[in-house]
């Protein structure tokens, strides 16, 4: 029927029509979409490095609860200075040569925040990235990345030159660090065969020549050679932080000096996740109960009461409490399981800016079996006050090695982009006045570190608990 | 539908998106040319473009208010020894804020060393003479000026400098090392310096006296084949009366070619590098400009300012040769009116403007960014030199000028080249 068949052919037309004023429309929704794009950036403005750099996990975890910004009080300092941080800022919004974006603004103030701690020269009194953040969230809640131990940067110097150290406060048990057999107090030097960056190795080089006027030119050049070549092939201590706290898989190899060891150490170790149990107990035998305390997080507040009572149904007459290789973790939970222990009364003198305060909670019974307490060079921060304050209350010997000697607290200023100030902002001292940052607690019974197979300060632990037990 | 018509299809709105994004470049400047710069930076512009589409946005953080609170917070809180006072906080955080743009050139200046900077750009000054840089963090003499208290202590190019007067430098700023190093005309200072080819450190003592920084050094340097020489050392407002000067002096001595050297000279005023590159360069740009909101302006040559007649030249350059230095080399390089001699030179393709602050301090922002005539980015490729020429550690010790001499050498060539060539009709043009 040609009415039909024309029809037909009018509607084939009105398709192909039609399939082009889409296809044509298309083109022009993605050449606005692509001109719209574009005009969100500044010609010519090609990606920058960004010079504000991740530091990674330092010290485990603060010891006082976040603060957040919104809530401090305002308006305590000179108010010429932010007028002059404003007028920087509104100078750069209107003539540096890229569009600052909202994106650059936030760096900015980030940049700004590390750039006054970092002048502070404190190491514990740092920026934290959101990323760094979240390692740090992770670590308090017991999840642990990388090879799941405490780092601590140590600064050292010696002449003009400062070297800068990373040290291993203690692995966390169960990590791929404990498994490797890294200790308490070991250095890390090399990570992946890479030197990671202590010092200037050029300078130091010089001042060698310098001191020691007789060097011959041949051996200077090669020595400037080598100081060069292994600066070049170096790892900054961010980027090594960065890979030994926050990786999840993989491996590396990585060259220890331990102390009392002349020879460096090389030990392979896995970047693995790390679920720390902060509270674990047992029976080493009928009469003597064991608990550990890993870390001082508000599960090892819950979970304390709960082992402690179960060593007691299970008839324990003495209590070994285990605070080896325990980073610290919140003052709060601290004192709360100390005061469990010792039954109250004086927990901390903690010294503030101005203030300087006693923490204290009524007297109750205390535990009423005889307590050894193993402490040894990764227990740290609020793991050596509980040690202290077990040791002055009476209630508990201290087996093993001296502890750490860190008792600054931190306190997280949490800002509003989720990154955060991690600033000192007291001291902690044990109830009787004493300073242990530095020094750290001293065993009553020094009984070095054993290996894997024969815990010699476990054994002398529960020697002297038997020995009570035996005259009682 | 066919697939071929899928493809066309997608081709077309692909085409129409590429359109899309770099319009902005071409219509905005009416240069057809800037298309192929545009394509060539499209595949970082389109991550940039996304990333910062992707980037929590809901994350702002206000510089000034988390300046305000963070500070309070540490006055009324911080517990340590270290606790700083409240201006050298306020510069730290200022100095870390503006490192966070990423680009070395924008800077905080504190009222100290505003002060320095102001004293720089006078010219004269009280100190021992010698231009200074920081190499890897190595304080490096550039070059003894001549005459200078310097130059006669035997302080050579190279030289690095490790303590003055006892008190090492290393960590210092450059702006402190040379603090330390001027005092007034008369007193003394000892530099400890470490030379390469020195095994061991030694010390220099030497009086400071009343230094003016030369700007033009001119001389005949090949008196048979009229080679002419000037030093050009900075771009200021003298630079261009100074240079005219200086042609007009050896031209009456017959010059018929000419080595221009900026080795060393790390720049100054733009328009005086514009001024000077028109009496270098026949007919062409000179340098392209990039405004802030990505603007492009092409600044050609002056005809008016071409005062005197083209010679053949060669320039030597070298890595301290910065930002107005650059620009010139780069369009006598583009434009082909001259040859290039010596080592890459600093890559420094960015303009900064100094603006005052309150309480004496300044801020110094990079407000343009420079590309040469053909749309090379300084910044990132420096200026590669035609004829590389890099000095032996022999040559700096005999003080022997290998790079001027292959410049002159390539003249003295060029000269009996023409000769040769043009003989039949040398009386024609000269």
């Amino acid at each position: 029927m040609p009415a039909d068949k024309g029809y037909q052919e009018l509607k084939k037309r009105y398709s192909i029509i039609g399939t082009w004023l889409v296809v044509v429309g298309l083109a022009g929704a993605a050449f606005l979409a692509g001109a719209s794009l574009r005009a969100k950036q500044d010609v010519f403005s090609l990606p920058q490095e960004s010079t504000v750099q991740a530091s990674a996990l330092i010290k485990l975890t603060p010891e006082q609860m976040p603060v957040k910004i919104e809530s401090i009080a305002k308006a305590q300092g000179d108010v010429r200075h932010r007028e002059l941080l404003n007028s920087v800022l509104k100078l750069v919004q209107a003539h540096y040569v890229d569009k600052i974006t909202a994106a650059e603004e936030t760096k900015m103030a980030r940049g700004a925040v590390q750039g006054m701690l970092d002048s502070i020269g404190d190491p514990d009194t740092r920026f934290v990235d959101p990323k760094e953040s979240k390692l740090l969230d992770d670590a308090a809640a017991g999840r642990f990345h990388g090879i799941g131990a405490i780092l601590a940067l140590k600064r050292e110097k010696q002449g003009d030159e400062e070297t800068h150290k990373l040290i291993v406060v203690t692995p966390m048990p169960g990590s791929p660090a404990e498994k490797a057999g890294i200790r308490p107090g070991d250095v890390i030097s090399d990570v992946g065969g890479k030197w990671v960056i202590a010092y200037d190795p050029g300078f130091a080089k010089l001042n060698k020549a310098m001191q020691n006027q007789d060097i011959d030119k041949l051996s200077y050049k090669k020595g400037w050679q080598e100081a060069e070549e292994k600066l070049k092939n170096g790892l900054s201590i961010s980027s090594a932080l960065d890979e030994l706290t926050a990786k999840t898989s993989g491996e590396t190899t990585l060259r220890i000096e331990r102390p009392g060891h002349k020879e460096p150490i090389e030990l392979k170790v896995q970047y693995r996740d790390t679920v720390v149990d902060p509270v674990t107990s047992r029976m080493l035998d009928k009469r003597i109960g064991y608990i550990r305390i890993s870390q001082f997080n508000p599960r090892a507040a819950k979970e304390f009461p709960v082992e402690l009572t179960k060593m007691r149904n299970a008839g324990a007459k003495a209590l070994v409490i285990d605070l080896r290789n325990s980073p610290g973790g919140l003052l709060d939970t601290a004192t709360g399981i100390a005061a469990q222990l010792t039954g109250g009364g004086n927990l901390a003198v903690i010294r503030e800016q101005t203030t300087r305060r006693t923490i204290r909670v009524p007297k109750t019974k205390a535990i009423g079996l005889p307590v050894t307490a193993l402490i040894n060079n990764g227990t740290a921060s609020v793991a050596e006050l509980v040690a202290a304050v077990l040791k002055e209350s009476g209630v508990a010997t201290l087996v093993g090695t001296r502890t750490f000697g860190d008792g600054l607290i931190q306190t997280p200023l949490v800002l509003r982009d989720s990154s955060a100030a991690l600033i000192t902002t007291g001291k902690m001292l044990t109830p009787k006045g004493v300073d242990f940052t530095g020094s750290g607690v001293k065993p009553d019974k020094e009984v070095a570190d054993g290996d894997k197979d024969a815990d010699v300060q476990l054994e002398e632990a529960r020697k002297l608990l038997q020995a009570k037990l035996g005259r009682s | 539908m066919k697939r071929t018509h899928l493809i066309a299809i997608a081709l077309l709105i692909a085409f129409s998106f590429l359109s899309g994004f770099t319009y902005q470049d071409v219509a905005s400047t009416g240069d057809i040319s800037n298309l192929m710069t545009s394509l060539k930076l499209l595949p970082a512009r389109l991550q940039m473009a996304i990333g910062a589409e992707l980037a929590d946005s809901s994350a702002d953080l206000p510089p000034v208010q988390t300046f305000w609170d963070v500070s309070s917070y540490l006055e009324a809180n911080y517990y340590g020894e270290n606790k700083q006072s409240g201006d050298a906080l306020c510069y730290a955080a200022i100095r870390g804020m503006l490192a966070a743009l990423g680009d070395r050139y924008t800077r905080f200046l504190d009222p100290e060393q505003n002060k320095q900077m102001q004293e720089d750009n006078r010219g004269d000054f009280e100190g021992i003479g010698a231009q200074l840089e920081m190499k890897q963090t190595q304080v490096t003499i550039v070059r003894p000026i001549d005459p200078s208290p310097a130059k006669d202590a035997g302080i050579r190019k190279g030289d690095i400098i490790l303590k003055v007067d006892g008190k090492p430098v290393q960590g210092l700023e450059l702006e402190e090392v040379v603090r330390l190093i001027r005092g007034p005309r008369g007193t003394k200072v000892t530099l400890t310096i470490k030379r390469s080819d020195v095994p061991e450190p030694f010390d220099v003592e030497i009086v400071r006296k009343v230094i003016t920084s030369p700007i033009v050094e001119s001389k005949m340097e090949d008196e048979s084949s009229k080679i002419g020489y000037i030093a050009l050392r900075q771009f200021n407002e003298k630079s261009d009366q100074l240079f005219d000067k200086a042609m007009t002096d050896l031209e009456s001595q017959g010059m018929r070619a000419l080595v221009l050297d900026l080795r060393g000279n790390p720049g100054g005023l733009l328009d005086v590098a514009i001024e000077i590159g028109s009496r270098l360069i026949p007919e062409g740009d000179i340098v392209v400009i990039q405004d802030k909101g990505g603007r492009l302006s092409r600044y050609g040559v002056e005809p008016s300012k071409q005062n005197h007649r083209m010679y053949p030249l060669t320039v030597l350059i070298d890595g301290s040769s910065a930002s107005a230095s650059e620009i010139i080399a780069g369009a006598i390089q583009d434009n082909k009116a001259g040859t290039l001699v010596g080592t890459d030179s600093f890559g420094k393709g960015k303009v900064q403007t100094i603006m005052s602050l309150p309480g004496g301090s300044a801020v110094v922002i990079t407000t343009a960014k420079y590309f040469t005539p053909s749309m090379r980015d300084v910044d990132k490729l420096k200026i590669h030199p035609d004829v590389v020429v890099e000095p032996s550690d022999e040559d700096i010790k005999n003080d022997v000028d290998v790079q001027l001499n292959k410049a002159v050498e390539i003249l003295r060539t060029r000269l009996g080249a023409n000769k040769a060539v043009a003989g039949n009709r040398a009386d024609e043009k000269s």
